[in-house]
C-alpha cells in the first residue's frame, strides 16, 4: 500500500473500480466524482474484494495515526511559532482527559506572556486536536491568508504560536490572558475515513471561562479533500471582520 | 435561508415567439460549519404566455415595436412589473437572428425586460437551451445514456448531445418547417437556402406555384423534399453517413464527437407534428406538418425515440427562462463594481501551474490579440479554469502576474474581473485588492466555465452578496 507522507488517505483512486458488467461506464465514473464515498467496489459473496478490504483498513490505520502521533518540532519550527502545551502529558491524556485539554497551567502561561503581543483585536493561534498532520497539512496556507488580509484591513492580529494537545476550548482561557476581542483556533478534526487531514476554525468574539458552546462560528472541513485551505482563509478573514463589525460570533 | 429570484424568457423564434416567468430558489446547501455553497435549489414556471406569430416587418426584418407591445401586455396579464425581473434571458433564434435588425430589436427590448434580461443566443447556446428546457439534458443524466435533443423549429433544427446531464456537442443545421410557405393554394416563400436543397436534389419547386392537397403529382414532390430534410437531420445526429447536403444545409457547425446517439428526444414546434393531432398538410401555411410526418416516419430516428421530453413547443423559451443563469460560488469578492456588468467579452489564458512567472505574459499577450482584433479596448474579463486547492504562495504569484499584465493592459477605469472554474476566487480576489490601488473595481468570481470569443452578463449579487448570476453567452451573432 502506497502512503505518501502528507497523504494519509489516499487510497481511494478512481481506478479502482471493481463491480464487473457495467451498463454505463461513463455514469458510475462521473458518480464516484461526486461522492468520496466507497461506490463501484464490488463484492466476493458477502465481503469486500481483496483490494477493497486493505484499502478500508489503510485507510482507518491512517485515521487512527492522525490521532495519535505528534506533530513533530520541525514541522512547528518551520512555521515560525513557538509551542506550548496543556496540562495533557502525552497522546493518551489528550484522549482520555478532555477536561485537562482546555488547562493551561502556570508556566505555559507566563510563555504566553512572555512572547505575545498583548489586546490584540483577533489572536490566532493553532492546535493539534484529534488530527496531527492537519497542522502541517493546512497552516502554512491558512495562517498566512488570514493574517495578511487582516492586516490589510488594518486590524491588530496577535502573535500566533502552537498549542500541542491542544482542545477548542483553551480559547476560554486564553483570551481573556492576552486581552483578545475575537479568538480564532485552527484545530485538527477528528479523521474520518476520507480524510485524515482536515482543520477547523472556531471563531468567537471575546470568549471567557462561562461562555456557551454556541457562542463558537465554525468553518470546517478545510482540507485539500473538502474546502481548499485558501479559499476557506479568505472567507475566514471575511467572517473575523464581520465578528469585529458585529461584537458578536455563533451567528450563521 | 433562502431567497426567490424572478426569471424571465422570451424566445423570438422565425415562426413563434414565446415568453415565460420563473421562481427560482436560491439556498445555501453548505450545511452547518461549511463554507456557504449557495444553489439554485427550485425552478417553477409560474407564467406561459401565448404562442404568438413573430411579427415581421419584411422578410427580412423583425416588427420590433409589435414585440414590444405583445410582450409589454404579457407582463400585463402576468402581472408582472419589468423592475420586478432579476435575471433571464431574451433570445431571438433560429433564422430570426439573421434579420438584419435583431439587434436593434433586442436593445428595444432590453429597457422593458428588467435590469438584467438582455441576452441572445447564437445557433450553439440555442441548441443548448432548448435541451436543457426540452428535459434532453436531464434524462441523460438519470439514464447515463447519449441523449441528442433535436429542436426542430420554422427556420432551424438546434441539434445538442448531452450526456451524464453534460452538453457534449451541439449542431445546427437549416431545417425547419416554414422554409417553404403556402398561402391560399400557392407556393408564397421558399427560403434561399431551400432553393439550394431543392437545386442539390433536382426538384423544380417556385414561388407562385399552385400548392393543392389534391395535386398528387404537387404533394409527392413536396413529400420528397420533406424526406430529403429529414435525411439531412439523420446525418446530423449520425444516424446515417454524411454527404455534401449536410454541409450545404450547415448553419454554423455539425458535430464533431463522432459518437451516435442511444436515445433522440424531439422539441420545437415540429415535435408536435411528429406527436400531435392530425391537422391538415397546410395548417400552418407551411410544410410543418408534412415534414412532422416524415420524422415520423423515419425509421432511422422513431426507432431511438420513446424517452419522455418534459416539454416540446417550450423547450427554447424554458431553456432561456430557467437555464441561461448560472450562479458563481459563493467565496468570491468584489470591490467598487457598478452591477450589472453586461456583454463583457471573454479573454480567456492558460494558468499553467509549472509555469505561473510568465503569467503576465501570457495574459499580455492574449490581451493584445484581442485589442487587435477588435480594434478596441474596452472592459473585459479575463478567465482561465485555474488551479485545483492552490497553495498561498501560488496564489500570491498569480495575484503578483495578474496585477502585472492588469497595470500594462487594462484601461483606467475599467473593472478587473477575473473569471474562473476552479474554487480559489475570494483567496485570488483578496489577494489582488492588495496588490492594486484602494479605488480600483475588482471582481474575482469562480465556479464558471467561459471560453475565449464568450460574453457574459454579469447580475446584482445574491444570497446577501455572497454570490453574483451570470450568464455566459456563446457566440453572439455570428455574422
Amino acid at each position: 500500500m502506497e502512503h505518501e507522507s502528507g497523504d494519509r488517505a489516499i487510497t481511494r483512486d478512481n481506478k479502482g473500480i471493481a463491480v464487473k458488467e457495467i451498463q454505463s461506464p461513463g455514469l458510475l465514473e462521473s458518480m464516484r466524482e461526486a461522492t468520496p464515498a466507497r461506490i463501484g467496489i464490488g463484492h466476493a459473496g458477502a465481503r469486500y474484494k481483496t483490494k477493497a478490504m486493505l484499502n478500508f483498513l489503510a485507510d482507518q490505520a491512517a485515521a487512527s495515526d492522525a490521532v495519535f502521533t505528534e506533530v513533530s518540532g520541525k514541522d512547528i519550527e518551520k512555521l515560525g511559532v513557538f509551542e506550548i502545551r496543556t496540562k495533557c502529558r502525552n497522546k493518551n491524556d489528550m484522549i482520555t482527559r478532555p477536561d485537562w485539554g482546555r488547562v493551561i497551567e502556570e508556566d505555559q502561561r507566563k510563555i504566553l506572556l512572555e512572547r505575545c503581543i498583548k489586546n490584540p483585536q483577533v489572536q490566532i493561534y493553532f492546535g493539534d486536536g484529534l488530527c496531527s498532520p492537519s497542522v502541517e497539512a493546512n497552516v502554512p496556507d491558512l495562517l498566512p491568508i488570514i493574517k495578511k488580509e487582516l492586516e490589510y484591513q488594518k486590524i491588530t492580529v496577535g502573535t500566533p504560536f502552537f498549542v500541542r494537545y491542544c482542545r477548542v476550548n483553551t480559547a476560554r482561557i486564553i483570551a481573556p490572558l492576552l486581552g483578545a476581542e475575537v479568538v480564532c483556533v485552527l484545530i485538527g478534526e477528528r479523521p474520518g475515513l476520507i480524510t485524515a487531514e482536515s482543520m477547523s476554525a472556531y471563531i468567537a468574539y471575546r470568549p471567557h471561562p462561562d461562555m456557551q458552546e454556541s457562542e463558537y462560528t465554525v468553518v470546517s472541513n478545510i482540507s485539500r479533500h473538502g474546502t481548499a485551505p485558501v479559499e476557506a482563509a479568505a472567507h475566514i478573514a471575511d467572517l473575523i471582520v464581520k465578528i469585529l463589525e458585529e461584537k458578536k460570533s455563533g451567528v450563521h | 435561508m433562502e431567497e426567490r429570484i424572478l426569471s424571465a424568457g422570451v424566445d423570438i423564434g422565425t415562426t413563434t415567439t414565446q415568453l415565460i416567468f420563473s421562481r427560482l430558489t436560491v439556498q445555501n446547501t453548505g450545511g452547518f460549519g461549511a463554507v456557504p455553497q449557495f444553489k439554485v435549489t427550485k425552478k417553477e414556471i409560474i407564467y406561459r404566455s401565448e404562442i404568438y406569430f413573430t411579427p415581421l416587418i419584411s422578410e427580412n426584418e423583425i416588427d420590433g415595436e409589435a414585440v414590444k407591445k405583445m410582450i409589454l401586455k404579457e407582463y400585463q396579464r402576468a402581472g408582472i412589473k419589468p423592475e420586478a425581473v432579476d435575471t433571464g434571458a431574451v433570445i431571438i433564434t433560429g433564422e430570426t437572428s439573421g434579420k438584419r435588425n435583431a439587434k436593434e430589436v433586442l436593445h428595444a427590448l432590453s429597457d422593458i425586460a428588467g435590469d438584467f434580461v438582455v441576452a441572445e443566443a447564437g445557433p450553439n447556446l440555442e441548441s443548448i437551451l432548448a435541451g436543457k428546457g426540452s428535459g434532453a439534458a436531464e434524462i441523460s443524466k438519470k439514464t447515463g445514456k447519449l441523449v441528442a435533443n433535436m429542436d426542430i423549429g420554422g427556420g432551424t433544427a438546434n441539434i445538442c448531445f448531452f450526456q451524464n446531464g453534460l452538453v457534449l456537442d451541439t449542431a445546427c443545421v437549416d431545417i425547419g418547417g416554414r422554409l417553404i410557405k403556402i398561402n391560399e393554394g400557392r407556393i408564397t416563400y421558399i427560403s434561399p437556402k431551400m432553393r439550394k436543397l431543392l437545386e442539390y436534389s433536382g426538384i423544380v419547386i417556385n414561388t407562385g406555384d399552385r400548392a393543392s392537397v389534391r395535386d398528387k403529382a404537387f404533394m409527392d414532390k413536396l413529400n420528397a423534399v420533406a424526406k430529403i430534410m429529414v435525411t439531412v437531420l439523420e446525418q446530423a445526429v449520425l444516424l446515417r453517413p454524411e454527404t455534401e447536403l449536410l454541409e450545404l444545409m450547415k448553419t454554423n457547425q455539425l458535430i464533431t464527437c463522432n459518437r451516435i446517439p442511444d436515445r433522440i428526444t424531439l422539441s420545437g414546434g415540429i415535435a408536435d407534428c411528429v406527436k400531435g393531432r392530425s391537422r391538415e398538410w397546410f395548417f400552418y401555411g407551411d410544410m410543418g406538418v408534412l415534414l412532422g410526418k416524415a420524422v415520423r416516419d423515419s425509421k432511422l430516428i422513431s426507432e431511438k425515440l420513446g424517452m419522455k421530453e418534459k416539454e416540446t413547443v417550450n423547450a427554447t423559451v424554458i431553456g432561456a427562462g430557467n437555464f441561461s443563469m448560472e450562479l458563481s460560488g459563493s467565496t468570491i469578492m468584489y470591490r467598487n463594481c457598478s452591477f450589472p456588468l453586461k456583454n463583457i467579452p471573454v479573454i480567456y489564458f492558460e494558468m499553467d501551474e509549472e509555469r505561473l512567472d510568465s503569467l503576465h505574459v501570457e495574459i499580455m499577450k492574449e490581451a493584445g490579440r484581442f485589442q487587435k482584433e477588435r480594434r478596441s479596448i474596452g472592459q473585459y474579463a479575463l478567465a482561465a479554469k485555474g488551479i485545483k486547492c492552490p497553495s498561498f504562495a501560488q496564489i500570491e504569484k498569480i495575484a503578483g502576474e495578474i496585477a502585472m499584465a492588469w497595470e500594462a493592459c487594462g484601461a483606467a477605469g475599467d473593472i478587473l474581473i477575473v473569471v474562473l472554474k476552479e474554487d480559489m476566487g475570494k483567496a485570488l480576489g483578496q489577494a489582488l485588492k492588495r496588490e492594486l490601488p484602494g479605488e480600483a473595481g475588482i471582481l474575482c468570481i469562480d465556479n464558471i466555465t467561459c471560453s475565449g470569443g464568450d460574453y457574459v452578463d454579469i447580475g446584482i449579487p445574491l444570497a446577501s452578496g455572497k454570490a453574483v448570476p451570470v450568464v455566459v453567452k456563446t457566440l453572439i451573432f455570428e455574422v
